[in-house]
């Protein structure tokens, strides 16, 4: 027989009968077949990868479309005509090997999947809030960990990053780097265009996209996972007083006037920084105005505005995010518990200071959370996002919605109420709190049920720009050599720390009055005024050109700098606690403390914590902007800035305008 | 061809014919990818864009002394006028700036056209079939380690853009402190060993020159060795470090990290979190290296408070010059070897412009770009030549006055030898350390490796954490085999 073992097929072709074209064509068929086949392969190493699948598809299918040419049909099917009939002869033996195949496949199959790499996970962004971003990252861990295929491969990797609420406001309103030019680079600055973010309210999702969209978005329907009621917070050992006093249904207004009644100053973060501040800020301004019927008038409200102001720098309490503010009384409780009461969160209570910088927090002093009637709180809600010139999200979508989903399950409910110290969509506390707190418990809290409106939170950032104290700046630029370092393209550091200054000078209006001072050289011949303290129109006006004239030179008397500024701040106005401007200086700084000659250079850290001690120094803040060889990192600049009842901030250079703005922002509003 | 004549037909199908048929198809299989690659892979016209096109490059933040990169693009938008580029910055988080990256890399988003990847992100990318591979290029003139850096399976993905290795910089007037006057002629700093020998020897000088001194007027010294341990990918990068300078791992020939000496990784990471337990005199001590970063721990070191400190080449520009550190610095390999850093610039495999992107990215990584980068930016070339051109100095002088011998040679550049020219020898000891970089794992699944390495290593060296009392070598391994195949383990 030959290759075929067709011996009919020779007696036919003897005959000179006709014969299927392949038989006269086999070899250029396979030829043809194969050589297409080769062009496909070869053309696999050129083209994207979604091609190269095609490609491999279609060579197997000529390769083996070619060998066919080789052989022929009928022979396929004699040989499967006698395999049919052996085996319905020997059924037993067909079934154990066909068993066996189906295991050793299947095992096979199995020891090969195991032994592989996994598939890259698809990646997802996830924008929280900065108060309690720790918890979410850890949660969006555990999520990773729980959602793996049968061979423990993740199918997805979460990256959660934290965006205080007026930052990632400007990143929305800018279309996040939707646009080319300084308002998108900034916006990717702050991290990846979020696939989902948990907002702290449907309010603030339907401030930043009336309508469900924004600027290059939109938003799909919000999906409520967590929350968390407001409360005032007081520090255990004074809760006591206010446990006697007060009564379930108590209003805020009648909360705080419970804890001044026990000798409780009342303190709240600032509403611009914070979203958990911004709606005690309405219940507040909502209750006042509700006595009289009416809208509250604006003395009264600035009255409070003082008011809470004072008791933060009686304290010795920052005026920024709640954050900043929970963990510097944490501090302070080490060696005793301030006699305030915070307006701030259930969730932040018992976070406690697990958020805290390394060296803040840690007091151990728990504080006792007191309901309000209003049953306000943040509500944490999952927004899915779909930015308009990017591909079609596809797998991104859908992982994001098994995260969201996973969330609302009873496992992720409970990683929430762990990790984060939110109640769960029934308003049921987290398993580690015992299910309740002390202080006056109400049960019926439930996430979602009490809804303020966007449009009232709005309404009440404009009575507070009205009604918030007018601040005094002083800006004390560091001019020393390293500042003409380059620092972004063609432009040196102090160029950009320049331009930072002007663009955050923008915050600053109104009644506010703002000076720039620069520091180099010794310390004798330093700091020098720029720009005199003047109101915020002429500094609007004038400062571009005074701070033109600034050259980098010398070395760095920073210790000096900083006494130099307080001291002319605490000079303006010696009434202490009473001052009414929200007076700060500003320090930006990219070195250490390298004094030189003359009077000043023997100044310490710790001379100047010990200024800040002094009764006359209540009232003046100091913040420190870390750039370049600079750091909040190490200790004393942070400690300084902690004693002078302000904040030290690390920056980059690319991030500088950002940092600046931030902070103005906290200082002058929005 | 068949029907053949003679002996040897079969069936349908001659010997003849199968064999020259079978010859016609391997020819074909064989010549064919060569024809391909000339009419398809070969040097290809620029694609012609549209009005407002512009090629994008998606990179994390220029930290180039003066923004050397985004200089380089605006000189290939001045000689390609008709394909424009331009940087599209990311976060300088670099935990954010992957997220970005390969979020845009999934979607297969045409608007990017070229990625800046740190460079152990390119086998993810590359195995995912998110990135082109360069045909025909070739390795010349490059330093080797760098270039290994963008190929994965065979295929070059990636060409150096910029290249870290890390460095130890030391105070040598602590050193001269330490040694009163009396500074070996040879070997003053002995870290022969790796890192048990450097571990030594900076805390020998810790115990003489930190704490407060209140008849001097240095700043007090309150860390050793000044390290980036915070809780991102800089924690991995230097406990990599201290663990393969003490032999506790190392990496195989393809780049697998090997957890072999399971009773080692112990020692170590024990002996680590010891130091960072111990209490200390100054006012942030020897556990703040858990919260410093890059920027931290040159603050701390800059200010005179660390005796050692590791970081990445760019730093020297920093702690030299005008307003700089107030003391004298030296520089000298990692011991054990520095791991190597740095980005790589590699074509979206989604590129609108392939062939322009693919212009774009030799333009940025060839031998006068990466003169800019290494001369004016600060950052370790990943060529050869830069290294060898006496016109282009990395480093700025060195002030040795009073400086015993012995310690003038690490300002200048320790182990340099046939040159008397400081600068000469700065630029060739850079080199050296790249040469002799240590190979960061190469992995698909790195980002996974890193973040499960900082889990399960981190918290063992947390002061007053359970996890430091449960640290085993062998879980560490057994976590870290699961984690480079990108599996969950525990």
């Amino acid at each position: 027989m030959g290759a075929t073992g067709q011996p009919g097929e020779k007696a036919e072709r003897r005959d000179g009968g006709s014969r299927p074209w392949w038989g006269d064509h086999r070899t250029t068929v396979f030829a043809v077949f194969g050589t297409v086949a080769g062009i496909c392969t070869a053309a696999m190493g050129v083209v994207d990868r979604g091609t190269s699948i095609v490609l491999l598809v279609v060579s197997i299918g000529l390769f083996l479309a070619g060998l066919a040419g080789l052989v022929r049909v009928r022979t396929y099917t004699r040989w499967f005509a006698a395999a049919w009939r052996w085996a319905r002869g020997h059924r037993l033996v067909v079934a154990v090997v066909c068993v066996l195949a189906l295991a050793g496949s299947t095992g096979a199959a199995v020891a090969l999947q195991s032994a592989r790499s996994c598939e890259d996970p698809t990646e997802i962004a996830v924008m929280v809030p900065e108060d309690g971003a720790a918890g979410f990252g850890a949660t969006a861990d555990v999520f990773e960990r729980r959602s793996t295929t049968s061979f423990a491969c993740p199918r997805y990797h979460v990256t959660t990053f934290g965006v205080g609420w007026p930052a990632l406001r400007e990143g929305f309103e800018s279309g996040w780097g939707s646009a080319p030019g300084e308002a998108g680079a900034t916006s990717l600055e702050l991290g990846p265009r979020p696939d989902l973010w948990i907002a702290e309210s449907v309010a603030q999702v339907d401030i930043v996209a009336p309508r469900g969209a924004g600027p290059g978005f939109t938003v799909a329907q919000p999906t409520l996972v967590a929350g968390s009621p407001l409360v005032l917070a007081v520090p255990a050992p004074h809760a006591d007083a206010l446990l006697a006093t007060t009564e379930h249904g108590d209003t805020s207004r009648e909360l705080m006037a419970a804890a001044a009644a026990a000798g409780l100053d009342v303190v709240r973060a600032n509403p611009d920084a914070s979203f958990a501040a911004a709606l005690h800020t309405e219940r507040l301004y909502a209750e006042l105005g509700s006595g009289s019927g009416a809208a509250a008038g604006s003395a009264v409200l600035e009255a409070l505005e003082l008011d809470l102001g004072h008791a933060l720098e009686q304290a010795g309490l920052p005026v920024g995010t709640d954050g900043a503010l929970l963990c510097r009384l944490g501090e302070l409780s080490r060696v005793e518990p301030p006699r305030v009461a915070v307006l701030t969160t259930e969730r932040a209570i018992i976070e406690q200071d697990a958020s805290c910088p390394a060296g803040a927090g840690g007091s151990g002093t728990p504080l006792v959370p007191f309901y309000p009637g209003s049953a306000v709180g943040l509500d944490y809600t999952a927004v899915q996002l779909t930015w308009a010139d990017a591909a079609p999200a596809g797998r991104r979508a859908d992982a994001a919605a098994a995260f969201v989903a996973w969330l609302r399950s009873d496992e992720g409910q409970a990683v929430l109420g762990g990790e984060v110290g939110t109640r769960d969509q029934d308003g049921r506390l987290p398993a580690d709190t015992g299910g309740s707190l002390s202080g006056l418990q109400d049960a019926s809290i439930k996430p979602g049920a009490s809804v303020v409106a966007h449009t009232r939170v709005v309404s009440t950032e404009a009575l507070y720009r009205a009604a918030r104290r007018p601040a005094r700046v002083l800006v004390m630029v560091d001019a020393s050599a390293s500042m003409g370092r380059p620092a972004d393209g063609d432009r040196a550091r102090l160029d950009v720390a320049e331009r930072g200054v002007l663009k955050a000078l923008g915050h600053i209006s109104g009644s506010d009055e703002v000076g720039i001072w620069s520091f180099s050289g010794s310390a004798g011949t330093s700091p020098r005024p720029v720009l005199d303290m003047t109101g915020s129109e002429v500094a609007h006006s004038d400062a571009p050109e005074r701070l033109d004239t600034l050259r980098p030179e010398g070395s760095t008397p920073l210790y000096d700098a900083i006494d130099a500024g307080t001291s002319y701040l605490v000079g303006l106005d010696p009434g202490g606690v009473s001052r009414r401007h929200l007076t700060a200086l500003v320090v930006l700084t990219d070195g250490e403390n390298r004094s030189g000659d003359g009077a000043g250079s023997e100044l310490t850290a710790a001379d100047l914590v010990e200024s800040a001690r002094a009764q006359e120094a209540s009232g003046v803040r100091v913040y420190v902007v870390a750039v370049g060889e600079a750091s909040c990192q190490v200790s004393d600049l942070r400690q300084i800035a902690a004693e002078w009842d302000g904040e030290c901030w690390d920056s980059s250079f690319g991030a500088l305008e950002s940092t600046l703005g931030s902070l103005f922002g906290q200082l002058g509003g929005r | 061809m068949t029907g053949g004549t003679g002996s040897g037909a079969h069936g349908g199908i001659t010997r003849r014919g199968f064999v020259v048929g079978g010859a016609m198809g391997l020819l074909a299989g064989a010549g064919l990818p060569l024809g391909l690659e000339a009419l398809f892979g070969g040097a290809a016209d620029l694609e012609r864009f549209a009005a407002g096109e512009q090629l994008t490059i998606l990179s994390g933040r220029d930290e180039t002394d003066g923004g050397q990169r985004h200089l380089l693009v605006e000189l290939w938008n001045r000689v390609n006028e008709a394909h424009p580029a331009r940087i599209v910055e990311v976060s300088s988080n670099a935990d954010l700036a992957y997220s970005t990256m390969l979020s845009a890399a999934q979607a297969g988003e045409p608007d990017h056209d070229v990625y800046n990847l740190d460079i152990p992100w390119v086998p993810q990318f590359a195995q995912s079939g998110y990135l082109r591979p360069f045909d025909g290029v070739t390795g010349e003139g490059f330093l080797g380690r760098p270039w290994a850096a963008g190929t994965w399976d065979g295929a070059v993905y990636a060409l150096p853009f910029n290249s870290d290795v890390g460095l130890l910089y030391c105070n040598l007037d602590l050193i001269a402190e330490y040694y009163g006057g009396q500074v070996p002629a040879a070997d003053p700093i002995p870290v022969l060993r790796g890192w048990s020998d450097l571990d030594t020897f900076a805390h020998e000088v810790f115990a003489v020159v930190g704490g407060e001194r209140p008849a001097s007027d240095r700043p007090p010294v309150d860390t050793a060795i000044a390290l980036q341990l915070a809780d991102y990918e800089g924690f991995t990068v230097n406990l990599w470090e201290v663990l393969l300078g003490s032999g506790a791992v190392s990496v195989d020939d393809v780049g697998r990290p090997v957890f072999e000496d399971v009773t080692q990784i112990e020692r170590t990471v024990e002996r680590l979190a010891e130091r960072l337990r111990a209490p200390s005199d100054g006012s942030s001590g020897a556990a703040s290296s858990l919260a410093f970063d890059e920027q931290g721990s040159l603050a701390a070191f800059a200010a005179g408070r660390a005796v050692f400190l590791r970081h990445w080449p760019r730093a020297l520009r920093l702690l030299r010059g005008q307003d700089a550190a107030p003391f004298r610095v030296g520089f000298m390999r990692v011991p054990g070897g520095g791991v190597l850093g740095g980005q790589s610039l590699a074509v979206a495999a989604a590129s609108r412009y392939p062939v322009a992107a693919r212009r774009l990215v030799e333009f940025l990584t060839d031998e006068r770009s990466h003169q800019v980068i290494f001369e004016r930016g600060g950052f370790a070339a990943s060529r050869e030549a830069p290294y060898r051109d006496p016109a282009a100095p990395w480093a700025l002088p060195a002030a040795t006055e009073g400086l015993a011998a012995s310690l003038v040679d690490y300002a200048t550049g320790k182990g340099v030898e046939g040159t008397n020219d400081p600068l000469r020898k700065a630029n060739d000891a850079l080199r050296q350390a790249m040469v002799g970089a240590s190979p960061r794992p190469r992995l698909q699944h790195y980002v996974e490796f890193s973040e499960e390495f900082r889990r399960y290593v981190r918290a063992a060296l947390v002061p007053g954490s359970a996890a430091a009392a449960r640290f085993e070598g062998a879980e560490l391994a057994e976590r870290m085999e699961a984690a480079m195949d990108g599996r969950i383990s525990g």
